[in-house]
């Protein structure tokens, strides 16, 4: 019992701070800086809290009180790490940016707080309504962050048309949810997977179906193709310390419910072996295709995402539920995450005055200029693409390992192949950072936040790649 | 059973984090307020002085434990695990490791204070010091690493050092060209490395593969493979240890500062080579022809060598040629299978070849970057305690009893006598013959006769004690670390001998006390006769030759860079351009395109997809999800 408080006490710690960060709002005199170090003190003290080890089976806390609907495993905890610190580098660099766009203010990072004390409900959620409601803390917050720049006319063209398909899929997922306890009057996922692996996914229509309709709604979060349009417009127009967490802390958040639900009975993933193969195979081609027409750099990386979702979805499909432990679905989250913070990062610091250099030809000759953070983009890019030593090398070179051990041979070669393919727009940035001549001068705001969480976030994708893991 | 220490870990770490220290303190002031040169002197010094503290440690636990027990090992992380591969970031220290350990970090160290003063003034005094770090660290992970793989790490690392530093002074092209062919060369010798790994990876590697495991799989090795590993290993020596025929680069090497040459170029890394060799005795001692191979190679690197020696004019070439030479002695030894002779001589080649350099250094300094001998001459008065060092060193070189050299040459020259190697023999003889004539040659027109540059010989002066005092340790160690392995002849026990035995495969060559003097005797009377022949040419002073004939032909090192040239470099170089300007343009080229084409054009189609509208997006979700339903109602069937 005095355990189960130390599991849920990075959920309280993030939940309280959300909520002490919104009543600060409310004095005029607290700077910007102070609400940044404030929630980077936060997050902080829950990545510590977060440190302790649970267990690879899952440890239901409170079971009196919650009745099953939380359950903890060194998985969630440590998607709960990945998560935290998304937010911990995204309030850091978020600071440099507010430098240079002055539609800053307090709310900012509540509503940040906020979306990550959800994204930490939402991977211990084992109950559909529960995961409903986490979602929806978590959709509300973001739907407000990419619309922060109230002057922007993208910025609020991307909130609507996110806010437009949010709500559609949500009302899918709602609809799922009645679906399901229609067919069997209960909602949790203990509920789900003993009726599964009783009589079969297929044997009861209205299961199977809401089960769809969640899955939906859920690919439609982590832009699985066809539900990945919305992507490049929403992440486009946010603001760039946006982008960056909802690339990553969001992804990290939704995969875990994904992988939840997915690997609840074995049958679930049996049954729809076939559509979730060419889902992956879609996804990853998709992405790679969208991504080179792009010549915006956000656009790009937003294209790129729906790549790594590819990624993910392969390790979905190749990993058995039966020893499941996500490793190699963590390390590739914490490696995405690493790196797709760390180029936020930098173009947080880089970017410029209302963001005026974000597409490719803007970055030309940066080597010349400001070769540390060319060096560090080009880390970043290196390990996004998955060559070594980084750790995005290592992640890719897991989870194809793993489709090849599952038995998912085309997949494997797929994934290689989509790798190859991904070379041509990362390398793309590199190529006109270090061997073009520069026409800027790329002066910056001068704020060492954001640089330093590029650092920082260099050194760990560099780290990482040393730190294997078991498959 | 090997025992798990964990400090092993901060030994190769320490030097690395100086380095790190160091460098990033460097480029984080070297634009704007430099930060004091004593400041980086003291952070880089202390990392090889703590691990010399360490090594220290390291020896006494060994000592304390049984003789067949003497190995400590520490993992520090599982580094990569790939199907069968399982190689873990580990360390192994056991007699011989603790023997290399002892004296790198030892010389490192001297040689480490010794650049405080040679370097005083440089403008990137902090970035030499990082560099030097890097290399110690990079040399302990060599040295101390459980396996191959590990090994391969320092190997690379050395080697990266080795190019930085023998590049260090970038302005001049020569110099940088000369940091390449040391990278260039040793690339192709790092190519037999990695080949050798893999065929031991295949062969055994899927049951362990550090030492420990493949030392006791190696029985289930064809003999074939052995040979095979045995040849590609060697060839990876050759490239490090400058062996015939790669050892062209470590002349060229000499440009970079003179205490990197002492460390890196003549104590350290050059001799990676014989101790990898040793380290794979237990593969080594089942292929004795391999091993012939191994010693012939040496013999003759050490015999041409020595011939080119006799013909330089630059201080410092003459020492590397020196260090060549000596080095075909080691390989010379442990191709006979006398590892710890071959071993011993890298010990004792440590003291004196890293104090003859150092001690160049001194004359170069005093001399203001004056590096040919003919225009140095008569400085022993100018220059009293180098000049009595360096004559240490020279006579430990020459192999003068009791000097170090003495002991560790003869052993190696014995070893091929009882073994009955007379032609090895022979030629080692001729050739500590021909070391006694060069060294000799070198301290007479040095040292001895008038000044031949009045105005350098006016403003010489000892340099400050931060370098002389190194030269006296270092002195003293070539003086006395010859008795370490005193052989029973003279009464000894050959205390490195038996300590290094637990690591090593050794055949022990049992021979009459009487083939023992006689191989004495005739390296004895080789020193004798090569300095009588150097004094009578230069004892009293002598002018610059000309040469011509056979000198020039050897003075131009029989002209072996331009041969490579001609053989290797152009024909390369008109392959590369073939295949850049005709092959990559009008062949393969054409593909290539046509798929970038095909590529963006596909790519211009999915962006057409992303129009924008939220209502085609909806559509898109919900073409998603019929064909899913669909999808998922065909399976009910």
């Amino acid at each position: 019992m005095n355990c189960d408080i130390v599991f849920l006490l990075p959920l309280f710690i993030v939940t309280i701070g959300a909520i002490l960060l919104m009543l600060l709002s409310a004095f005029e005199s607290i700077r910007l800086e102070v609400a940044s170090a404030l929630s980077v003190g936060i997050f902080a003290l829950a990545f510590l809290v977060q440190l302790v080890p649970i267990g690879l089976t899952d440890v239901l806390p409170f079971v009196s009180i919650f009745n099953g609907m939380l359950a903890v495993s060194d998985f969630t905890r440590i998607a709960s790490m990945i998560i935290i610190a998304c937010g911990l580098f995204t309030a850091m660099s978020a600071i440099s940016y507010f430098r240079q766009n002055n539609f800053g203010s307090l709310e900012f990072f509540s509503l940040m707080t906020f979306a990550v004390s959800g994204m930490l409900l939402l991977t211990m959620a084992q109950e559909l309504i529960t995961v409903f409601i986490a979602l929806e803390t978590v959709s509300l917050s973001i739907y407000v962050l990419v619309g922060y720049n109230r002057r922007n006319v993208l910025s609020s063209e991307a909130v609507l048309k996110y806010l437009i398909l949010g709500a559609f899929a949500g009302g899918f997922f709602a609809m799922g949810i009645a679906l399901v306890y229609g067919a069997l009057g209960d909602t949790g996922f203990a509920a789900i997977a003993a009726s599964v692996s009783r009589d079969g996914l297929l044997h009861n229509p209205a299961l199977a179906g809401g089960l769809l309709f969640i899955l939906f709604a859920l690919f439609f979060k982590v832009t699985v193709f066809p539900f990945h349009s919305w992507v490049v417009d929403v992440y486009d127009g946010a603001p760039i310390p946006v982008t960056g967490f909802m690339a990553t802390a969001l992804k990290t958040a939704i995969i875990a419910v994904l992988a939840n639900v997915l690997l609840l009975a074995g049958d679930i993933r049996e049954s729809w072996l076939d559509m979730l193969f060419y889902l992956t195979v879609l996804t990853l081609f998709a992405g790679n295709l969208i991504a080179i027409g792009q010549n915006s750099l956000k656009r790009m990386l937003a294209a790129s995402g729906i790549v790594h979702t590819g990624y993910l979805l392969i390790a979905l499909i190749a990993v058995s539920g039966d020893q499941f432990s996500g490793s190699v679905i963590l390390y590739y989250l914490a490696a995405y995450a690493a790196s797709t913070l760390g180029i936020f990062a930098s173009l947080s610091y880089l970017s410029g005055t209302d963001e005026k250099r974000k597409e490719f030809n803007d970055f030309s000759g940066l080597a010349k200029v400001r070769p540390y953070s060319a060096a560090a983009i080009t880390i970043f890019l290196l390990s996004m693409a998955g060559i070594p030593p980084t750790a995005g090398f290592m992640g890719k070179l897991y989870i194809i390992v793993t489709a090849y051990q599952g038995g998912h041979v085309i997949l494997a070669v797929l994934g290689i192949v989509s790798s190859i393919l991904s070379m041509w727009y990362y390398l793309r940035l590199i190529i006109a950072m270090y061997f073009h001549e520069a026409d800027d001068l790329f002066e910056t705001s001068g704020s060492r936040s954001a640089p330093v969480c590029a650092f920082i976030l260099a050194i760990c994708v560099l780290a990482l790649s040393l730190y294997p893991v078991a498959i | 059973m090997a025992q798990n220490v964990s400090y092993l870990g901060m030994i190769p770490l320490l030097p690395l984090i100086g380095a790190a220290v160091v460098g990033i303190l460097h480029l984080a002031t070297c634009k704007k307020k430099r930060l004091p040169d004593q400041l980086y002197a003291v952070l880089a010094c202390s990392t090889p002085i703590l691990t010399f503290v360490l090594a220290v440690k390291v020896f006494f636990d060994l000592n304390g434990l049984p003789v067949d027990g003497r190995a400590l090992t520490h993992e520090v992380f599982t580094w990569f695990e790939v199907g069968e591969m399982n190689i873990s970031m580990g360390f192994l220290a056991d007699p011989l490791s603790s023997l290399m350990l002892l004296f790198v970090t030892f010389t490192a160290s001297l040689i480490h204070i010794y650049s405080i003063g040679y370097m005083a003034g440089d403008e990137s005094f902090a970035k030499f010091f990082a560099y030097l770090n890097l290399f110690l660290g990079s040399m302990l992970i060599l040295v101390l690493g459980n396996g191959p793989v590990v090994m391969f790490v320092g190997w690379e690392g050395v080697g990266l050092c080795s190019y930085l530093l023998i590049s260090y002074y970038s302005e001049d092209r020569s110099n940088v060209l000369a940091g390449n062919k040391a990278f260039i060369v040793n690339r192709i010798g790092d190519f037999g490395f990695v080949l050798g790994m893999a065929f031991l990876f295949w062969a055994i590697g899927d049951s362990g593969f550090d030492y420990i495991s493949l030392k006791t799989n190696a029985h289930m090795l064809a003999p074939a493979t052995v040979t095979l590993v045995c040849l590609l290993l060697f060839v990876g020596a050759t490239g490090k240890s400058a062996q015939i025929p790669l050892y062209v680069w470590l002349p060229d090497a000499m440009a970079g500062p003179t205490p990197v040459s002492a460390l890196i170029h003549a104590a350290t890394m050059v001799t990676a080579g014989v101790y990898m060799v040793a380290r794979f005795s237990f593969l080594y001692v089942h292929v004795p022809t391999v091993g012939l191979i191994v010693a012939w190679t040496g013999i003759l690197t050490a015999l041409v060598s020595a011939i080119y020696g006799m013909f330089q004019n630059d201080i410092k070439k003459v020492l590397a040629y020196s260090t060549v030479s000596q080095l075909g002695y080691m390989f010379a030894g442990v191709g006979l299978a006398a590892y710890s002779a071959g071993i011993f001589h890298v010990f004792t080649h440590a003291f004196f070849k890293a104090l003859l350099f150092l001690g160049a250094g001194s004359v170069i300094y005093a001399l203001h970057h004056e590096q040919n001998i003919w225009k140095m001459g008569g400085l022993k008065t100018k220059l009293p305690l180098t000049y009595k060092t360096m004559l240490i060193g020279s006579l430990a070189l020459a192999g003068c009893p009791p000097f170090s050299g003495f002991f560790s040459k003869d052993e190696i020259l014995y070893s091929a006598l009882a073994s009955g190697h007379t032609g090895i023999w022979v030629v080692g003889v001729l050739v500590a013959g021909m070391t006694a004539y060069y060294t000799f040659r070198m301290i007479f027109v040095v040292f001895h006769g008038s000044p031949r540059d009045a105005h350098a010989y006016e403003h010489a002066h000892e340099p400050p004690a931060v370098m002389t005092v190194p030269l006296v340790i270092l002195a003293i160690g070539a003086l006395f670390a010859g008795f370490l392995n005193l052989p029973s002849l003279f009464g000894g026990s050959q205390q490195v001998t038996h300590w290094l035995a637990p690591s090593l495969a050794e055949h022990a060559h049992e021979a009459s006390h009487s083939i023992e003097i006689i191989a004495i005797a005739a390296s004895v009377a080789a020193f004798a006769i090569g300095i009588f022949i150097a004094y009578r040419k230069f004892g009293k002073g002598a002018e610059e030759p000309v040469y011509s004939g056979f000198s020039s032909f050897a003075y131009h090192t029989f002209r072996i860079n331009e041969l490579y040239d001609v053989l290797f470099v152009r024909p390369y170089k008109a392959i590369g351009s073939a295949i850049g300007n005709l092959i990559d343009a009008h062949v393969t080229d054409g593909p290539v395109q046509l798929i970038v084409w095909f590529y963006r054009q596909f790519g211009s189609t999915f962006k057409l997809l992303q129009v924008g509208y939220v209502r085609v997006y909806a559509i898109y979700m919900i073409i998603g999800l019929s064909v899913m339903s669909y999808l998922l109602t065909q399976s009910f069937k």
